[in-house]
């Protein structure tokens, strides 16, 4: 078998996979979220860390909030435009910045920076494959 | 035979320069890459700099630092004033000594020094102090800070700050306690909580220097 081929083919295969899971975060239990699932898509306002493996104060008041939230019957969506209303308007207590936005580039930039990646490491074998031609020794 | 192609050399233009580009083209990716790390470590760098560390150092040092800007947005939905017009007229604040304290409602040290807080702000209000509560919006929810000014009764006034303002000033904690002289500069500043005699020293000590 042709070995560029074979490395095209598990480049792309690569690229799949890193790609596809992306924007299957998106769906899942949106009616009925639960504090839990909420706690992990936030960010302890102190800490540096989600909600769900934070301690302290702070990280209390949020799980409260979440409570209430949940219990007034909001959607995962509103818990979450509500928590960002309250933290001032601060998109970053959210754990993955939103596909919108300003947000955009955070979830662009790694995969182009991927595929870019990948088209240079496919163009430098390809490279080696011809030195290798022109040497006469490729038939080896 | 396709290789043969390539392995001609220059004289064939439509192929044999492929490698070669390609080569080029990949030394430039990696050009661009190098490139682009050393900005990102560049923009840390410069963000590190700004921030209110430097501050901070040279009070420890005990120099009279030139005070970092303080803004924010007001607390709606409460009986507060939040700060007054003329504050973004430095001009205007040449009279005044401020006591900027730094709170959150969930820090229990700040729950019991802002009855005190309320108090100086009262018996200094006609002698040109000015006390400002600075609540950081992204780690407090509002509708917790509106309970707590409630609970307390707080009428000096509160303003909301946003990170970058949190960094400015170089805060790590909360209650961390300011006191900005007639010249704008940094005349003490006490992390953790503060006692109302060691508060009104600070604030007197102050008003006896201009």
């Amino acid at each position: 078998m042709n070995p560029g081929r074979a490395i095209r083919g598990a480049a792309c295969t690569a690229l799949l996979v890193v790609c596809v899971p992306l924007p299957a975060t998106a769906g899942a239990s949106s009616q009925d979220p639960t504090e839990q699932e909420v706690s992990r898509m936030v960010m302890c306002p102190t800490c540096d860390t989600t909600l769900d493996r934070s301690e302290g104060p702070s990280a209390d008041r949020m799980r409260a909030l979440v409570r209430r939230y949940i219990e007034q019957g909001k959607t995962r969506q509103q818990v979450l435009d509500s928590l960002v209303r309250e933290y001032g308007g601060d998109q970053g207590i959210l754990a993955t910045p939103p596909v919108r936005g300003r947000g955009l580039v955070a979830w662009l930039v790694p995969p182009l920076a991927f595929l870019a990646l990948a088209a240079g490491a496919i163009v430098t074998i390809r490279g080696w494959r011809w030195r290798r031609g022109s040497d006469g020794s490729a038939g080896t | 035979m396709d290789d043969d192609t390539h392995s001609q050399g220059d004289d064939s233009p439509s192929h044999a320069p492929a490698g070669a580009s390609r080569r080029q083209l990949v030394g430039w990716l990696v050009a661009a890459l190098v490139l682009m790390t050393g900005l990102v470590a560049l923009a840390g760098r410069i963000h590190e700099r700004g921030s209110g560390m430097d501050v901070a150092a040279g009070v420890l040092r005990g120099d009279r630092m030139p005070a970092p800007r303080l803004q924010g947005r007001r607390i709606t939905g409460v009986d507060n004033p939040g700060l007054p017009r003329w504050w973004t007229t430095p001009t205007k604040r040449d009279d005044q000594v401020m006591v900027v304290n730094f709170w959150a409602s969930w820090c229990g040290p700040c729950r019991e020094e802002s009855p005190m807080l309320q108090d100086v702000a009262e018996a200094y209000a006609d002698r040109g102090v000015v006390v400002v509560g600075a609540d950081p919006a992204s780690e407090d929810a509002m509708s917790d800070a509106r309970a707590f000014i409630d609970e307390f009764d707080l009428t000096y006034p509160m303003v909301r700050i946003g990170r970058d303002v949190k960094e400015g000033w170089g805060i790590n904690g909360f209650p961390e306690t300011w006191v900005i002289g007639r010249d704008h500069r940094v005349a003490a500043r006490v992390p953790g909580p503060i006692d109302g005699r060691s508060l009104r020293s600070l604030i007197d000590r102050e008003l006896e220097r201009s």
